[in-house]
């Protein structure tokens, strides 16, 4: 994120040659107006009226003196911050970045205690700050390594660090004046952005739809004959289906009776006396001298009867018997 | 207040305000739209593509029925029993035959019913019916009943022969 606002002028990253760093100790963790700021720190600039860039850690302040009346950009980061948030997480040293001209910055249990910068040509002997600072190692980076330790704490910038940094006062006024004057013109663009967008996309929806239209009007005018055949077979099949239900539910008689018949064989001494059938039901009179359960297990076997029962057996005078069968049929 | 760029703003911001309310399309209901559009031309395409023969559409099950536009009730009944006269010749012996009562449905179709009542020897029942389903109508049998005669060789048979007679479509 913090390179888009590079990219677009929105934050600037000062130089460590531009600025003077001073580091304060605070009794306790607190946050202060540039006013406060500018009225305790100020005496502590080499330049008259510096722009003054600050970041507290827990109970240190760092203070950044740039001389300059302000800058345009709403972020404005010093260069040793950003090299120092690269740095905070490895050992305590002196770290010199080989660069015109020569970086300094001095860590000290992840503390930034000096930045600074010094000429190619001066004489600079690191033995006196590991006497000051009582540090003993010193680590010397190239041009190459400092370009892509800036660019990786450019990537890694953590959003409450760059809010430290903002040049936004978000006092009342100083907000609204903010709103007004910078936000103005990029809010109208938006708005006429937004107008166009939704009503050009509506338009050429609309226009689809008109095509779509006409291209459906063409086809179901072609489709018209089919379809009206269509839905009058769907009503005859309707129809009809019902009226098969209605009116043809029942087996047809002359079918049992063809079924009926071969129940008798011409090895059985046995005629049939008479067959009645009413809606769903048959009785089936039959002479004969067998015993009746032999004709009700074969009459049990015609998929279509549901119950047989005997309803009477009369006896004869020639010995022979009636057998009267009543049998259920299945609904079709 | 007299700040040019902020009164711009109000303009604008009233603007897009009347334009959300008032003027704003419906994105929503125009896409709800296209894609009711695009489904119903892949329906017809799908339709056209088919290319149905309307005429094959039709179902053959009008001359299962006597049409009302040929016969009215008395004339479909005279037809029906000259068919089931015509089918028993020479098979059966008819005995008996009584129209029913003019039906009152209010169907699509008539039942145009016929008591009959046969002599016939078995075999002959069975070819009087295969006769009378030769015929393009439908006759439906209900309530057969069958008895053997005390010294004869013919079989006593009663049913109720039904026909339909089809309504012409109003």
């Amino acid at each position: 994120m913090f390179e888009l606002l590079l990219k677009y002028k929105i934050a600037r990253v000062v130089p460590m040659q531009d600025s003077f760093f001073y580091i304060s100790k605070l009794p306790k963790s607190m946050k202060f107006s540039q006013e406060i700021i500018t009225l305790n720190y100020e005496k502590f600039s080499p330049f008259p009226n510096p722009f003054i860039i600050t970041y507290i850690q827990e109970k240190e302040l760092y203070a950044w003196f740039v001389k300059t009346k302000g800058f345009d950009e709403l972020f404005v980061i010093p260069e040793a911050f950003l090299l120092y948030d690269t740095l905070k997480k490895e050992q305590d040293g002196i770290y010199i970045f080989d660069t015109k001209p020569k970086k300094i910055l001095i860590i000290k249990n992840a503390k930034l205690l000096a930045s600074f910068t010094t000429d190619q040509n001066s004489t600079f002997s690191s033995a006196i700050l590991k006497d000051e600072y009582q540090i003993d190692s010193s680590f010397v980076y190239s041009q190459e390594e400092f370009t892509r330790r800036l660019s990786l704490a450019t990537k890694q910038l953590s959003f409450q660090d760059l809010y430290q940094f903002t040049k936004i006062s978000f006092k009342k006024k100083d907000f609204f004046k903010f709103f007004i004057e910078k936000l103005s013109y990029p809010l109208i663009s938006l708005f006429a952005i937004y107008i166009f967008i939704t009503y050009l996309q509506a338009y050429l929806i609309e226009q689809k739809i008109e095509n779509l239209t006409q291209k459906y009007q063409e086809l179901k005018s072609k489709n018209t004959t089919v379809k009206q055949a269509i839905k009058k077979h769907n009503k005859a099949v309707k129809l009809y289906e019902e009226f098969v239900v209605k009116e043809l539910h029942s087996e047809d008689p002359y079918k049992c009776v063809y079924d009926m018949y071969s129940v008798i064989t011409q090895k059985d001494k046995a005629t049939i006396n008479s067959i009645d059938i009413t809606n769903n039901s048959i009785r089936l009179s039959i002479n004969t001298h067998d015993d009746a359960i032999k004709y009700l297990k074969r009459l049990n076997k015609i998929k279509y009867f549901k119950n047989v029962v005997i309803q009477n057996t009369h006896r004869k005078r020639d010995g022979s018997k009636i057998i009267t069968f009543f049998i259920y049929m299945k609904e079709n | 207040m007299q700040n040019p760029k902020f009164l711009f703003l109000l303009l604008s911001f009233v603007l897009l305000v009347n334009y959300i309310n008032y003027m704003l399309p419906n994105r929503d209901r125009l896409n709800r739209e296209k894609e009711l559009l695009e489904r119903k031309i892949a329906k017809e395409h799908k339709l056209n593509a088919q290319h149905i023969d309307s005429k094959k559409l039709i179902l053959p099950y009008k001359k299962y029925f006597f049409d009302e536009k040929k016969y009215n009730y008395s004339q479909a009944m005279g037809k029906f029993q000259e068919i089931i006269t015509k089918s028993a010749q020479k098979q059966c012996k008819i005995t008996s035959l009584k129209w029913a009562p003019v039906p009152t449905s209010q169907d699509w179709y008539d039942r145009l019913k016929i008591n009959l009542s046969l002599e016939c020897k078995p075999k002959n029942m069975f070819l009087f019916i295969n006769k009378l389903r030769e015929n393009p109508e439908l006759f439906y049998v209900q309530n057969l009943k069958l008895f053997h005669q005390r010294n004869k060789t013919e079989l006593r048979v009663n049913m109720q022969l039904v026909a339909y007679r089809k309504h012409h479509e109003k």
